[in-house]
């Protein structure tokens, strides 16, 4: 047989052979040693993921392999998006610990599955086949539904579980039956090739096939981001799923599957271009207003922010809508910066859990200037970076992505997403005013202590946001770079 | 007489596919499922995927449909109401069968074109040892994993399913 | 009528049977049995399409579908007992902590 092994060097997989194995740790020796060992648990998965993260960024400047291995992509956009994952991980495993050991419920398995469905994440990210693609993605499903459920006796969780499975597995069929189309049409999974072909595809019949298949995979994809109108998951997902999955979920799965659709559609939608565009802009536009709408009617805070990250996809769009070359890095560096923002809001909600008990209305915000200013510091900044208000990263990534907009003449679509920008002011700021307007609902000022882990996560969020809001040029340059690489491609 | 098969096969497994979504006891429908995932398995040989077929049988008829089969034991038969179907069912029929006749009209009008383009399969001498071939050396990566799939259901499943509550 | 015209059209109609069934029926279980209804319409595509292409690679992809389907079976069973010990119905339009 004259098919071999393909021969490459195995420090392109360092990173997820890093958490693969962290993961093993994590989940059986967490079973030998019971809760002898709790507190090590966390830190093995932290310091595992920062690991990862120092041999993704060491690849940054690797020769591109692609023609060795067909099915796994080393370029800058696949390391910025696993660096973006691996922040969003680490962040998420910081956040984790005290929600975890408030409920009793701290188990190996917990991090052990965050690590696979970030593995997954990066795997999907790195694909340049839709095989690998697709598997990377149900790796990551299937973690999240079981992360969703993970509090199996909060009836909100097991339902938000059955839910999110229910749903989530009917959409990958979708997603699945767009690839088999695009197979169809073209005869190869890989998207390089599939882009040599579709461009010389011209019968009638096979552009049909890849007009089902491009309608198949952005409602499939628009579900897994949540995107208007396939985000009914979304709000019930996030409010019933534990707190920090929450954030996991509504960070990480959604910036994993937006780098599949960006690749996927640029690279082997190149010829529909036109048409995936102008879907996207309807759809963004969409997302946008109704996810700042609906938001503006919650008073749980956590349903809120459920709605408001639907918001904040629809604003991603925009970006993608406009074109690969502004548009598309603007969205780049729009997803690094939301993930800091909202993390940190969910973190909040973290930390006003008392007990298990969640503390999730707006009313439970209030006085929080007062029972700890700092706190109440860190939420004012991380709502002006969501709402969009200088000298916030949210800012910048927010007039990034309007100007690209602008620039390629979706002006009416730029003001929606400016009128949509608007209405979130209200409901972010209402929790701004809860904090520092109103009297402490309960005065049991002394029980508000950040956790060590929850301070670090909080004075790093901070500092980036800020960091950014303030000299934003690097993380632009990095977006631009990691963004022309896909562009080699195609 | 291939495309005779064929054709009993598809009859069969539509009508059985139809009657897995029509049925009102859970158990009937996983019943009809077996029936159709065989003539499934049955195509799959008619077209040349020998391998495929002996793990659709084992694995899908065999290990996924008695996992349900356990489960649907296990709650009980529940004899849906007649509230068990949702309001919107015409219009979901509709929507799909119109769906439905329009991709199958074009990918069929898309294979006259295929035809004319298609090869004789690879692997003439040993189909089951070419198809190990292209999974172990072109798709290695996509089989890896699949294993850390396979891991995080197996975790998962125990998780979930074990009788000690998370909060003992 | 050729063999791959007759599979393509079974294989879509396995598809849509699933999804109109994922739409209008109510019972986890019973939705869990379209989703797999589905996945067996895309695998039959998938191999219909490697038939006509002549190569391997749609059928590897069925083979994989194959472990995800199992993978995806077992947790969502998973979760449908856990969701069972809680109440004694699996029926989905049973559950308004949420609103569906």
């Amino acid at each position: 047989m004259n098919q071999t092994l393909p021969n490459f060097p195995l420090s392109i997989l360092y990173p997820e052979m890093i958490l693969t194995i962290s993961a093993c740790v994590l989940i059986f020796l967490a079973r030998a040693f019971a809760r002898a060992h709790k507190h090590t648990l966390s830190s093995i998965a932290f310091f595992s993921v920062i690991a990862a993260m120092g041999c993704a960024g060491s690849l940054w400047n690797f020769p591109r392999w692609e023609n060795l291995i067909e099915f796994f992509l080393i370029d800058r956009y696949a390391i910025f998006f696993k660096l973006v994952l691996l922040v969003i991980c680490a962040l998420t495993i910081l956040i984790s610990k005290r929600f975890l050991s408030d409920t009793d419920t701290e188990r190996g398995e917990y991090y052990g599955l965050i690590l696979l469905a970030t593995i997954g994440m990066m795997i999907m990210v790195s694909g340049a086949d839709l095989i690998t693609i697709y598997l990377g993605l149900e790796t990551m499903a299937i973690a999240s539904y079981i992360l969703a459920a993970y509090f199996r006796s909060d009836e909100r969780s097991s339902e938000a579980g059955l839910k999110y499975f229910l749903l989530g597995a009917f959409n990958s069929g979708i997603i699945l039956y767009g690839m088999a189309l695009l197979y169809g049409a073209t005869g190869t999974f890989n998207l390089a090739e599939m882009h040599r072909i579709v461009s010389g595809l011209s019968g009638p019949a096979e552009l049909r096939l890849l007009y089902f298949s491009l309608i198949l995979l952005v409602a499939g994809f628009g579900f897994k981001i949540a995107a208007v109108p396939f985000h009914m998951w979304a709000p019930d997902v996030y409010e019933g799923a534990p707190t920090p999955v929450a954030a996991f979920l509504s960070a990480g799965s959604k910036t994993a599957s937006l780098a599949v659709l960006i690749r996927v559609f640029t690279v082997a939608f190149g010829l529909f271009t036109e048409l995936w565009q102008l879907w996207i802009a309807y759809i963004s536009g969409l997302t946008m207003l109704f996810g700042n709408i609906a938001a503006l009617r919650q008073t749980n805070v956590k349903r809120m922010l459920a709605y408001s990250s639907i918001a904040h996809v629809g604003y991603m769009l925009l970006g993608l809508a406009s074109g690969i070359e502004m548009g598309s890095s603007a969205v780049l560096m729009y997803a690094f910066v939301y993930l800091f923002a909202n993390i940190g809001l969910f973190a909040s909600l973290i930390l006003l859990t008392r007990n298990g008990v969640p503390k999730e209305s707006t009313a439970d915000f209030s006085g929080l200037s007062r029972r700890h200013p700092l706190i109440a510091f860190a939420v004012t900044i991380f709502l002006l970076s969501l709402t969009g208000i200088p000298p916030t990263a949210g800012f910048i990534g927010k007039f990034y992505l309007f100007m690209a907009a602008v620039k390629s003449g979706y002006i009416k679509l730029a003001v929606v997403g400016v009128l949509a920008s608007v209405i979130s002011l209200f409901y972010y700021m209402r929790i701004v005013m809860a904090m520092y307007m109103e009297k402490p609902a309960d005065t049991d000022a002394a029980a508000l202590q950040p956790s060590t882990s929850l301070g670090y996560a909080f004075s790093i969020m901070v500092f980036v946001i800020l960091a950014v809001g303030i000299y934003p040029g690097p993380l632009l340059d990095l977006a631009r770079e990691s963004l022309s690489s896909i562009k080699i491609l195609s | 007489m291939i495309t005779f098969l064929s054709f009993i096969f598809t009859l069969v497994g539509l009508t059985t596919a139809i009657l897995v979504v029509t049925s009102k006891v859970p158990m009937n429908a996983a019943l009809f499922l077996v029936v159709t995932l065989f003539t499934v398995a049955a195509n799959y040989v008619l077209l040349g995927a020998e391998f495929l077929a002996a793990v659709q049988v084992i694995v899908y008829a065999g290990a996924i449909m008695v996992l349900i089969i356990f489960v649907i034991q296990l709650v009980g038969f529940q004899p849906s109401k007649d509230g068990s179907v949702q309001k919107q069912t015409p219009i979901a029929i509709v929507a799909a069968g119109l769906l439905f006749v329009q991709i199958a009209f074009y990918t069929v009008r898309s294979l006259t074109q295929l035809n004319g383009i298609q090869k004789p399969v690879q692997a003439a001498v040993d189909h089951t040892a070419s198809f190990s071939q292209t999974l172990f050396t072109k798709y290695l990566l996509p089989f890896e994993t699949a294993s850390i799939l396979l891991l995080v259901a197996i975790v998962g499943t125990v998780l979930l399913a074990q009788h000690k509550g998370i909060r003992e | 009528m050729n063999l791959d015209t007759i599979t393509l059209i079974f294989g879509t109609g396995l598809f849509f049977i699933g999804i109109t069934g994922v739409l209008i029926r109510r019972n986890a279980i019973v939705v869990l049995m379209c989703i797999e209804l589905i996945l067996n319409g895309v695998n039959l595509t998938f191999i219909t399409f490697s038939h006509i292409h002549g190569n391997l690679a749609g059928q590897v992809a069925a083979i994989f579908v194959i472990v995800v389907a199992a993978a995806e079976a077992a947790v969502g069973l998973a979760i449908v007992i856990a969701v069972f010990r809680r109440h004694p119905s699996i029926n989905i339009d049973e559950f308004n902590v949420l609103k569906w």
